[in-house]
């Protein structure tokens, strides 16, 4: 039989085509939860990335010190100023939860929606980010021993970053919202407002990888939205927890079909540095 | 013999993710992409000093590492893309090369890996919506300089650790 196919290698390299080809199909578009041989394969490999990156970042640190130094001064003064106006704040913000804790008792809010509003920041160090520009996806070092559960969200010290997709007992990978998109069924959509305009109301469905930018649609004609405003999560969607900051609006323009509007957005969060984020744990929400 | 490969294999896998991610500087202001990928370059130097065959099995392996602990959309594309690149690589070689040559053929073996990559996911999971003139410019033209340049450097050290006396080679079937 093999005389009549001609050639051994061709065969094999036929045959290899059709086996991957079916293996890229059936294992596309399902995130699956991990079994246990993959939990422990990554499970290993993250012990070793967290012993590399660790000195890895000390000393991608140390380079970030050097050109710090520079602008300590006029941080220092910007610093100060925004002190006094935290202190300002403060008072007025005392003021306020005293009256908003009465309002509540008032209304016999259940303890469900009280605790809905109180985040836990899990803090977690990106130990591995990945080597190319298709899958976006970083490993942290928080698993399912911490409490992580796949949906949770993750965000740095500026913005929103990601969500967790895929935990073992002692890593997660995070889809990072540069990999958002209308085409792929595995990315959730955000629902958005803006900070500020809470009638607000827009979806985050796509990320423009050619500049960086993300697409938010939807958004009716006579919205609020201006170019400059920050825009923020609304719980609206029941995934991302409201409140947290995305990005920056840079335009606003006519949508697809004309009955919406499209803006875009840039990030907050910087995806090439990546180091520290948090993980939010709403309790009681799930 | 292969233990050491292996060793040593593991050790620039962990490399590609976190030491090269923090060092391969990032041109704020433009979204150009470099991706390491010092495994491949590794298993294709292997494939050009003779050692094909063992050379496609430990490409499907890290391939699918790779794959594993990144999962973004499927299984199975970087064994596929680790797996045939390494082949071709080794097909390319007829008999002993210099070093220009060598780095020659690195050099195609690497942008035939970061076609072969994009043409499935732009093309067969329809995942990624960038035009490939973009990712010919921003994303495989810088990755292709990053990985020569890694490989100009890491050449001679690995010459050497691949010719030693006790590493048996693949015997060549033309």
């Amino acid at each position: 039989m093999l005389k009549l196919i001609g050639n051994k290698k061709l065969f094999i390299l036929m045959l290899s085509l059709i086996i991957f080809s079916t293996i890229m199909g059936l294992s596309f578009g399902k995130y699956k939860s991990l079994n246990w041989p993959e939990k422990m394969v990554k499970d290993y490999v993250s012990l070793a990335q967290g012993w590399i990156n660790k000195p890895a970042q000390f000393i991608a640190g140390l380079f970030e010190n050097i050109h710090s130094i520079t602008v300590v001064y006029k941080e220092n003064q910007i610093l100060k100023h925004t002190l006094m106006q935290y202190a300002r704040d403060t008072v007025k913000l005392n003021g306020l939860e005293l009256e908003n804790s009465r309002l509540e008792a008032a209304l016999h809010f259940t303890d469900n929606q009280k605790a809905m509003n109180e985040y836990r920041f899990h803090i977690a160090r990106v130990i591995a980010l990945s080597p190319d520009p298709y899958n976006h996806v970083a490993v942290i070092n928080l698993g399912a021993k911490d409490g992580i559960q796949p949906d949770m969200v993750v965000m740095t010290v500026d913005g929103l970053a990601g969500r967790v997709t895929a935990v073992s007992e002692f890593s997660a990978n995070v889809q990072l919202i540069t990999d958002i998109s209308d085409r792929n069924t595995n990315s959730k959509w955000i629902s958005a407002t803006v900070k500020g305009k809470p009638s607000s109301f827009g979806i985050i469905d796509n990320f423009d990888a050619v500049n960086g930018l993300l697409v938010m649609t939807k958004i009716p004609q006579d919205d609020p939205l201006e170019v400059g405003d920050t825009v923020v999560t609304s719980s609206l969607g029941q995934v991302f927890p409201a409140g947290v900051p995305i990005g920056k609006v840079v335009s606003r323009k006519e949508g697809d079909f004309g009955i919406t509007h499209t803006a875009y957005i840039k990030p907050f969060a910087d995806f090439q540095q990546l180091q520290e984020v948090f993980v939010i744990e709403v309790p009681g929400a799930r | 013999m292969h233990k050491r490969i292996s060793a040593l294999l593991i050790v620039l896998f962990l490399f590609d993710g976190t030491i090269m991610q923090q060092i391969l500087p990032s041109i704020r202001g433009s979204q150009v992409y470099m991706a390491p990928h010092l495994d491949l370059l590794f298993i294709m130097l292997m494939a050009i000093f003779g050692y094909r065959n063992s050379a496609i099995f430990y490409g499907l392996g890290f391939g699918f590492l790779q794959d594993l602990i990144y999962y973004g959309h499927a299984l199975g594309v970087y064994s596929l893309a680790y797996g045939l690149v390494a082949y071709l690589t080794g097909l390319i070689v007829m008999r002993h090369v210099n070093v220009l040559a060598a780095l020659f053929i690195i050099f195609v073996g690497n942008l035939s890996y970061e076609m072969l990559i994009y043409s499935i996911y732009h093309s067969f999971l329809k995942v990624v919506g960038t035009p490939f003139s973009w990712a010919f410019n921003h994303q495989m033209l810088p990755s292709l300089w990053v990985n020569l340049l890694l490989v100009m450097v890491f050449y001679i050290p690995v010459r050497k650790f691949l010719d030693r006396p006790d590493f048996e080679r693949d015997k060549e079937e033309v």
